[in-house]
């Protein structure tokens, strides 16, 4: 789309940047990644556009021009460089009715880097609530430059501003620059070039020479200091309040949120309702999926002859593809909360809260988020400490996410514990499978801790950062930001995690359907032996034949193979060919054991349970599945590295493979330690 | 004005108002610069985490959280209207 007019959105974040270009896009954007950095960047065609297209880019939110994080580069980036792929021909500055102070200090940056400017003043509906008034023609007349006076949540003012950002914009001659902060630092001659300025400084504020860079820093702040004066002598005949004091509001509910008891026990009431939701309503969904994709199973089985053809479809293909949606609903419940919470301005306030609880395992108050997101899925949630700017804090928090307890864990756990902890009530209330349930999940949590504790010592910390959060006014979450970004993250997780789940789920198909040719004919020729005999249960000796061929498998002369590694943790080849199968995801181990006790899989987990009780060692006779085995089992679910799309996410996200490995490293030989206590505790 | 001691913000208490007299070092300087706050505007103490946690102050017209230990270069002075 070369042709078509590119429009940027800026804005420092929370001005309801994001919200406005929801309202111009609609449902026609795309978030993919801005070229070669793992920032989303968001564009779509402009709404209601039929002459000349044109496409609406959503900068990451930044106060100026001054980046400090991943996002904030990018944004600069592209407004500086001219020949950037994704620079705009005009620039819309989103700026917030209630706080134009600090939106304007981007938008004098840009009028000065001679980019069209149109700003475009949101939340106007606000004003009157707070007694405010702001003078916008005059404003315009101040800055040179056209102004839009709007509110995206009631959607008004979006046509006015649609039809000046497409009109021709004119320059501004107004100059928000101080010529004696710019000599300084170039030799050229007025007039002096913006971006040159800012670029040499980005470059000297990052050199190691402490007296260059402190340098750049006073310029950078005799520039900010500059522009801070003009806007406030700007302001004064702009605004016009009758406010006794602005924040009376947010104080109140602020001492409640923030109190140094209630505040938490608030948090901790919240996210035991996410919880409830995750588990008990998200249940309901998944029973559909579960029953609808029964129905695709049977209805492929009826339709087409029995091929390995059909057998990939449905136990390749089809069997990968449920692995994936069933998930859907408990991911889209924690996101949901998560994106509610988040647009509503109180997840400012858990990082607030838990920075202190946080600092001593290496991360910072915004890495609860990510911890949180774990229990539902690790990939969206290591995208999601993209927002930590400390470096070390920001590895620590990607490497210990995995440990969480994630949804894909539930289906393990389940078989597992009603295999080998009784239902025993406990004070006749709770009930103990229940508390072991809850108990790993804790686990999760505080393993997670622990190894950040250890990590943060080993991990080189990086350029000293300053940890500084707005704790943006209290919103009300509007519907059509929270449903396109439930979409955005719902989409990214079927994609990223669904495609390597896929592949391996495939893979594993054919490692489990195929084998040695001569050794699978010897299978078959004794099988049709035995179903000539008279009393022959052909049910039975079908899957008798079925476990037989598997165990003559590439997948079981793997099993074999690794067989001696996991033995002293009590596993035998067949929990083996599991911990393999696993890769591909967690749950794929239920479904692994169904085919490896040939037991049917839909919904007869009771045969698949008992099957697994009854095996024994082919060579000492002993149950497989003993307690100390289970916990065993158990334990290593709770703690290893069984996911390869965490695995690539993390290699994207740091850009380095040097952070997955350590990932797959240390949590396997924490998994293999926490597996072998119950067995030493036997023996 | 009138001979008043100066403080340090790592110390204020809750609901205290100040005026900002000098912050330190260059980089806060610069990060506080980017939101409008420097020597001469009036902030306000409104929440503090417990266990030294972050202090949340307001200054013209925003809230921000800062973690105790980097405000030890914020000297104010108390606020005196008028």
């Amino acid at each position: 789309m070369k042709s078509s007019i590119k429009i940027a959105l800026a804005g420092k974040p929370n001005s309801g940047k994001s919200s406005l270009f929801n309202l111009l896009t609609g449902l026609r954007q795309k978030v993919g990644n801005f070229t070669g950095v793992t920032v989303d960047r968001a564009s779509g065609l402009l709404k209601g556009q039929t002459d000349l297209p044109i496409q609406m880019i959503d900068l990451p939110g930044t106060y100026s021009l001054y980046p400090r994080s991943a996002d904030e580069q990018v944004t600069f980036d592209i407004l500086t460089e001219k020949n950037h792929p994704d620079h705009p021909e005009k620039v819309v500055v989103v700026a917030d009715a209630t706080n134009l102070r600090n939106c304007l200090l981007l938008c004098t940056q840009l009028i000065d880097l001679g980019l069209p400017v149109v700003l475009a003043v949101n939340m106007m509906d606000l004003l009157p609530g707070m007694n405010l008034s702001l003078n916008l023609p005059l404003l315009s007349e101040k800055l040179g430059i056209p102004v839009v006076g709007l509110s995206a949540r009631k959607n008004s003012g979006i046509q006015e501003l649609k039809q000046t950002m497409t009109a021709s914009i004119p320059l501004s001659v107004v100059s928000f620059l101080s010529n004696s902060i710019y000599s300084e630092v170039s030799s050229q001659k007025p007039p002096y070039v913006y971006g040159e300025f800012l670029k040499k400084l980005q470059t000297d504020l990052h050199t190691s020479d402490i007296q260059i860079s402190d340098k750049a820093d006073l310029l950078k702040i005799k520039d900010l200091l500059h522009r801070y004066e003009t806007i406030d002598e700007l302001l004064k005949t702009v605004v016009q309040s009758t406010l006794v004091n602005p924040a009376e509001k947010r104080n109140w509910a602020d001492r409640i949120l923030l109190h140094p008891i209630g505040g938490y026990a608030i948090f901790l009431l919240m996210l035991l309702f996410i919880f409830q939701a995750i588990f008990s309503w998200a249940s309901i969904p998944m029973y559909w999926i579960e029953w609808g994709m029964g129905n695709v199973n049977s209805v492929l089985n009826e339709n087409i002859a029995e091929s390995w053809g059909r057998s990939l479809l449905i136990n390749g293909v089809l069997a990968g593809v449920t692995g994936i949606i069933i998930f859907i609903p408990q991911i889209a419940f924690l996101f949901l909360f998560m994106a509610v919470l988040e647009e509503s301005g109180y997840m400012a306030r858990v990082v607030f809260l838990m920075d202190r609880l946080m600092r001593p395992f290496g991360m910072n108050g915004r890495s609860v988020i990510p911890l949180i997101g774990g229990m539902a899925c690790a990939i969206p949630s290591i995208m999601g400490a993209r927002t930590i700017a400390d470096r070390r804090e920001r590895l620590v928090t990607i490497l210990v996410t995995p440990l969480m307890s994630c949804s894909a864990r539930i289906p393990v756990y389940t078989l597992l514990i009603s295999m080998v902890i009784p239902p025993t009530p406990i004070f006749g209330f709770f009930q103990l499978q229940g508390l072991v349930m809850m108990g790993l999940y804790l686990l999760g949590f505080f393993m997670a801790l622990l190894s950040a504790l250890v990590l943060k010592s080993r991990i080189r910390k990086g350029e000293r950062s300053i940890f500084l959060v707005e704790l943006p006014a209290y919103r009300f979450p509007e519907f059509r930001n929270i449903s396109l970004t439930l979409w955005h993250k719902c989409k990214a997780f079927v994609w990223e995690a669904g495609r390597v789940i896929l592949v391996i789920s495939m893979i594993l198909w054919g490692m489990v359907n195929f084998g040695p040719q001569d050794e699978f004919n010897k299978i078959e020729e004794h099988y049709s032996q035995l179903r000539q005999l008279d009393s022959a249960d052909i049910e039975q000796l079908n899957r008798m034949e079925a476990s037989d061929k598997l165990k003559e498998s590439w997948a079981g002369k793997l099993g074999a193979k690794i067989e001696p590694m996991v033995k002293p943790l009590g596993f035998d080849w067949k929990i083996g060919i599991g911990l393999i199968t696993s890769f591909a995801a967690r749950e794929v181990f239920v479904g692994t054991m169904a085919t490896l006790y040939a037991a049917e899989e839909d919904g007869s987990s009771e045969t698949l349970r008992e099957r697994m009780l009854q095996d024994t060692f082919s060579d000492t006779g002993k149950k497989v599945y003993t307690p100390a085995t289970g916990i065993s089992l158990i334990l290593f679910y709770a703690f290893a590295m069984q996911c390869m799309s965490t695995l690539a996410i993390t290699r994207r996200e740091t850009g380095s493979w040097k952070w997955p490995v350590v990932m797959i490293i240390y949590m396997s030989l924490l998994a293999y330690l926490a597996a072998l206590i119950p067995q030493l505790i036997v023996a | 004005m009138s001979k008043q001691p100066i403080q340090q913000l790592y110390s204020a208490r809750c609901g205290q108002r100040f005026t900002i007299v000098k912050i330190e070092p260059l980089a806060l300087k610069a990060l506080l610069g980017e939101m409008g706050i420097q020597a001469g505007k009036n902030v306000q103490v409104l929440h503090r985490a417990p266990w030294n946690g972050p202090m949340a102050i307001q200054c013209e017209g925003i809230t921000i959280s800062l973690r105790k230990e980097d405000t030890i270069g914020v000297e104010v002075i108390q606020y005196n209207p008028g």
